[in-house]
């Protein structure tokens, strides 16, 4: 029953990263002004991510010996990371570079 | 990994996303605000530019327009921003194809052309690459006015030159006449003889004062800067003048019971003799002081005044519409006030009257 409820949070913490996963993948083709709409949703979703987070924490020390499908769900949400975080990078330096302002009066 | 550390390593991950996320914000919203700041900066200098400025997209819409060129094209601004150039302007007005110009890439470009208007404009285009074109509008009216301004005050000054050296040419000789009709005034006895003489006296005296006056004129001053109390300077030039000539009834108001200002006191009553005694002589029967709060002097008559043609001659030495008079008392007097960084300005109504207003600065204090 444990195990049930921790899948089904992992799931939707998982869901929620796709999800920044998506915007972070068509981020880089926006317009300024639609980017930063889209860096405040993918704050709202990471915000998502802190409430289930919170909902985690009964369970961290409870499972100790976890099943093959939470092992897998694990190492999805960790590849979901790190392609974000991945993505992040390129895209953050491209924006930087607009950003930047430039020499003038 | 168990658990607790595998969810320890998102929870790091998940931070990391979000302090980047807020960094970027707070970085763009700061961005944007330096650049609302300078494009406020950028439509304040173009709003204040006294050139006309447009810019037409390729589109040709209008996408700038300040008012100075609104000013030189005569129209409004408002109703013509944002709409098609072609709606409001002829294709050529600008003295070439303005279709073309936007259409087909071209060399920066310069016209000078008259408006309908009447006003001598320099053109100035230039295409901005992918974008449209940047018009510049300069008013050569003004310049031309200016640089007439300017030549015509080194006439002056060569008139100025040339009258002192006649004046000094004139006096040695006039001192000669002068000399031997005394003599023969004192050996002459005849009557017919004697009006003779005399006439030549009157005629050398009128002549040396107008030298005097040229020289006075001509001659570069020095001003002697003390404090005086204008108040004061008014009372008595009134006083001196309404004694020594046949003045008309003079009144003085003033809203300061005492005004300081440094100045040439000499100089400066004698411009106020000047204005007391061109107003006399304008067949005033009244003339009226007024020193108002800002510390402005009015002198107002109600004597012939001056013909509208007449009015920017009124400051040209040697112009005079006196029989008597030398052409030397007001240029001299404007050159009084314009020493002492002070303005001197004229307004006059044919058969009503002149009012001349003096204002001199209070910084000499």
């Amino acid at each position: 029953m444990k195990e049930e409820k921790l899948l089904h949070l992992l799931r939707r913490k998982k869901g929620f990263f796709e999800a920044i996963l998506e915007i972070t993948e068509e981020e880089s083709e926006l317009p300024l002004q639609e980017w930063i709409s889209a860096l405040e949703q993918k704050k709202i979703l990471l915000s998502c991510i802190e409430e289930i987070d919170a909902e985690l924490m009964p369970f961290k020390q409870s499972l100790h010996n976890l099943s093959q499908e939470i092992s897998e769900e694990l190492e999805h949400i960790r590849s979901v990371i790190k392609r974000i975080l991945h993505i992040d990078v390129i895209n953050q330096e491209k924006r930087k570079k607009e950003l930047r302002p430039s020499d003038g009066p | 990994m168990d658990l607790e550390s595998k969810l320890a390593s998102f929870s790091k991950e998940t931070q990391q996303l979000e302090w980047a996320y807020n960094a970027l914000q707070k970085q763009f919203y700061e961005l944007k605000e330096k650049l609302e700041s300078s494009h406020q900066m950028l439509e304040q200098i173009v709003f204040c530019m006294t050139d006309g400025l447009l810019f037409i997209t390729l589109e040709g819409k209008i996408a700038l327009f300040n008012p100075a060129a609104a000013e030189l094209l005569d129209v409004e601004q408002t109703s013509i921003l944002q709409c098609d150039y072609h709606r409001h302007f002829d294709d050529h007005l600008f003295g070439f194809s303005m279709k073309e110009a936007l259409t087909q890439p071209s060399a920066h470009k310069r016209a000078l052309l008259t408006l309908d208007n009447g006003k001598d404009l320099e053109i100035s285009a230039s295409q901005v690459p992918g974008k449209g074109i940047v018009l510049l509008l300069s008013n050569r009216s003004e310049q031309q006015k200016l640089a007439k301004s300017l030549q015509q005050s080194e006439r002056l000054q060569e008139i100025g030159e040339m009258a002192a050296t006649l004046a000094h040419e004139i006096r040695n000789p006039l001192g000669g006449i002068e000399g031997f009709a005394q003599l023969l005034k004192r050996d002459l006895e005849t009557p017919t003889h004697q009006r003779m003489i005399q006439a030549i006296l009157e005629g050398t005296s009128a002549l040396n004062r107008l030298v005097n006056e040229v020289l006075d004129y001509a001659r570069p001053f020095r001003l002697h800067f003390t404090s005086v109390d204008f108040v004061l300077l008014i009372r008595e030039t009134l006083a001196f003048a309404t004694a020594s000539t046949q003045m008309a009834e003079c009144l003085f108001h003033s809203a300061h019971a005492t005004y300081l200002l440094s100045i040439d006191r000499e100089k400066i009553q004698r411009v106020l003799f000047n204005l007391l005694r061109n107003a006399s002589e304008a067949e005033a029967t009244r003339i009226e002081l007024t020193l108002t709060q800002e510390g402005i002097l009015i002198v107002k008559d109600n004597g012939k005044g001056i013909h509208p043609k007449n009015i920017e001659k009124i400051f040209t030495p040697f112009f005079t519409t006196k029989t008597q008079g030398s052409g030397l008392g007001l240029a001299h007097s404007l050159a009084i006030i314009k020493a002492h960084d002070g303005i001197l300005d004229v307004s006059s109504e044919e058969g009503k009257g002149t009012a001349i207003m003096i204002k001199l600065q209070q910084s000499h204090c």
